[in-house]
């Protein structure tokens, strides 16, 4: 999952994006107003995380652009106005959800991720193909009922194409929405990382669930038809 | 309590008490003297005419007198009495009408009648006149001899006359006690009417909260005594409106401006406690630095906080000023160098300005940091001075962008900051406020101006007659 983090406090921006990091998400920054508009219109990001006050334009101005070019981002905006009026004109102008400073750093990691799943039409947060089991809460993965140990860029690339799951994946989706703006993308870091994936989740069944349509990508399923 | 309600029920009933009792027994004893003078005078008349009458008969009355007589006289029917003495107080002639009663004698002439009231034995009420008839005694031989005076005594009876009081007073005691009990349900109805708007008033101000001071009294539908409390409770609402606003708003301004930091400082914790290998090297340096931001921001408010209540101690003394100006730059000549802001000083040599030189200080202090910061590139930051025996006046001017007139107005107020967003630069959007709270403090004032070349000056000056 890629998460577009637009904040202009420097101490925030390091915080928050290192635990998103950390959290398995891909994460592009801005402290400017402007930036952050222009990242999110040139790039796909699964979740969009906007405080209000920003220089350069401020965070409802940049959703109300968005929303007019019916970008398709979910957005959840941080900020420290905290009244009701507040909230409402926030959530009236398109936000997804809306978190008051200070706030628990779990808490903004859940709504980041039920915001992901949401992207993806996914309600709950366990996601069952065969006998391959995604817990994206946990993000612990189960092949035939036994532990599959992966590493985060492996785990993110597993979570996404579950969220697809049955739809063919292309290489530059994967790009786009499992690395972010510092990831230096060599042109077969995609296949690297689906070969290892196969590899690990092939070690307790060897029943094939990833399938490789040439031409077009990627197709997560029990039946490759 | 008493109310002014019933303080003004008892005072109205008791005046129109004592009013009605006057005048009631005004009524009753004109009419009783009026009725009393016509008793006389029909009494004076009637002795008169017995008078007349035994003096024409030469006190002889006889039968055929008598019985002219009787039918005022008679011992049944009888009105009226009359009796005669002579001079040796013999009984002469009296009426049947008596009996066996006398009439008690009083001094009376002809001409000045004596009348008094007098109750029979039998019990009834008269009203007697005594007069005396002169009389020339005569012999056998018709000569004169000693004198020989009647005594009458003559009375009518007062029973009708009374019963007409009776009735008199009955009348006026049972209208005065109708009006009064009609006055009793009248008067507190209508002060309850009429004082209605009060009430209105009263229940009014009841339901007025922190939360509704937006509320207003009516004045225009409000009697003309009342017209005025109200306007001055509407002023006094609207007073404590802006204030509570205000303190709302600095309230809301210090939660907001509180949050961002303790946002950071919490985040910081929780980042190291769940990932402690995500810590990074300068997470215990960026908690100071976050510290020192709120200690700083907490300090300006408390020194806001003892100017505006003038509890701060201000000191007075002979203050070069520049030298001060000079050493007061030094702490911002590397920023402002940084961003190629030249820099000029036009105070003259040997100027003094009385003043306390701590406050003093932190208002250049504030000024200049204001001038700095938000100086663009390449702008100009200078300070000037004009000061004579009476009058002081420092400019410090400098170079802005995308100010308006609008910002101007605002630039004074706590936390006020043109740009919303909260850079960590170390500004509270509470330097300004201070600078001006710290000048007041000392009797300056200081105002804020932009030219139209987009040049904002800050004056500093003394207050006239401080």
């Amino acid at each position: 999952m890629r998460v577009l983090l637009v904040e202009d406090s420097k101490r925030l921006q390091a915080t928050i994006s290192a635990a998103l990091r950390r959290s398995g998400y891909a994460v592009d920054v801005s402290g400017d107003g402007t930036e952050g508009l222009w990242l999110a219109e040139t790039n796909q990001y699964d979740a969009i995380v906007l405080d209000i006050m920003l220089p350069g334009m401020d965070g409802l101005s940049i959703l109300k652009k968005l929303r007019q070019k019916a970008e398709p981002q979910r957005v959840i905006l941080l900020t420290a106005r905290d009244t009701i009026n507040d909230r409402v004109h926030g959530l009236e102008s398109g936000a997804d959800d809306y978190l008051v400073k200070p706030f628990a750093l779990e808490e903004l990691l859940a709504r980041v991720q039920v915001l992901c799943r949401h992207t993806y039409g996914i309600e709950q947060p366990q996601i069952k193909i065969d006998d391959l089991e995604i817990d994206i809460t946990a993000k612990k993965i189960l092949r035939a009922g036994r532990l599959v140990k992966l590493k985060p860029r492996e785990y993110l690339l597993l979570e996404y194409l579950a969220l697809r799951a049955g739809q063919v994946v292309s290489r530059s989706d994967i790009e786009a929405h499992i690395y972010d703006g510092e990831t230096d993308l060599m042109s077969n870091v995609v296949e690297s990382a689906i070969s290892s994936l196969r590899k690990k989740i092939g070690a307790f069944n060897p029943k094939p669930l990833i399938h490789t349509r040439h031409g077009l990508g990627y197709i997560l399923g029990s039946n490759p038809e | 309590m008493r109310t002014i309600r019933q303080q003004l029920t008892y005072k109205l009933l008791a005046g129109f008490v004592l009013l009605l009792g006057l005048g009631g027994m005004s009524v009753y004893f004109s009419t009783r003297h009026t009725l009393l003078k016509g008793f006389d005078e029909t009494l004076r008349a009637k002795a008169i005419a017995i008078a007349a009458l035994l003096q024409h008969h030469e006190h002889r009355l006889d039968d055929r007198i008598q019985g002219q007589l009787s039918s005022s006289f008679d011992r049944r029917e009888a009105t009226d009495f009359f009796e005669t003495w002579d001079n040796n107080n013999v009984p002469l002639l009296r009426s049947q009408s008596l009996g066996d009663s006398d009439i008690q004698w009083r001094d009376g002439t002809l001409k000045n009648p004596i009348i008094w009231d007098a109750k029979l034995p039998t019990g009834r009420r008269i009203r007697a006149i005594g007069l005396i008839l002169k009389q020339e005694g005569r012999d056998k031989d018709g000569k004169s001899s000693a004198s020989n005076d009647i005594y009458l005594v003559f009375a009518s009876g007062t029973r009708d006359l009374d019963n007409t009081l009776s009735i008199l007073a009955f009348v006026l005691v049972a209208t005065g006690l109708l009006l009064l009990t009609a006055t009793m349900s009248v008067v507190p109805y209508v002060l309850r009417r009429e004082l209605a708007p009060l009430n209105q008033l009263a229940d009014k101000a009841a339901r007025i909260t922190a939360d509704s001071l937006e509320t207003r009294f009516p004045v225009a539908t409000l009697p003309g005594e009342l017209a005025p409390i109200s306007r001055r409770l509407n002023d006094l609402l609207a007073r404590l409106q802006c204030a509570f606003e205000r303190e709302r708003k600095f309230s809301a301004d210090l939660a907001h401006e509180l949050r961002t930091p303790i946002a950071e400082l919490r985040s910081l914790a929780e980042l190291s406690l769940k990932w402690p290998g995500a810590r990074q090297a300068d997470t215990d340096s960026e908690v100071l630095a976050v510290a020192l931001q709120m200690e700083g921001m907490v300090s300006k408010l408390l020194a806001l906080l003892r100017s505006e209540q003038g509890v701060l101690t201000v000191t007075s003394e002979d203050v070069a000023l520049l030298p001060l100006v000079r050493n007061v730059w030094k702490v911002f000549a590397e920023k402002a160098a940084s961003k190629n802001i030249r820099w000029g000083v036009n105070i003259p040599d040997q100027t003094n300005v009385n003043a306390d030189p701590i406050l003093l200080r932190s208002i250049l202090y504030g000024l200049l940091d204001n001038a700095v910061e938000y100086t663009p590139h390449g702008g100009r930051v200078s300070i000037e001075c004009e000061t004579n025996a009476r009058q002081f006046m420092m400019r410090v001017t400098n170079t802005s962008e995308h100010l308006t007139a609008e910002d101007v107005s605002k630039m004074f107020d706590r936390f006020w900051r043109k740009d919303a967003a909260r850079f960590n630069d170390g500004h509270s959007g509470l330097g300004l406020s201070l600078s001006r709270a710290f000048a007041q403090a000392m009797g300056f004032e200081i105002l804020a101006a932009l030219d139209c070349k987009s040049q904002l000056t800050f004056s500093i000056f003394r207050v006239s007659g401080f």
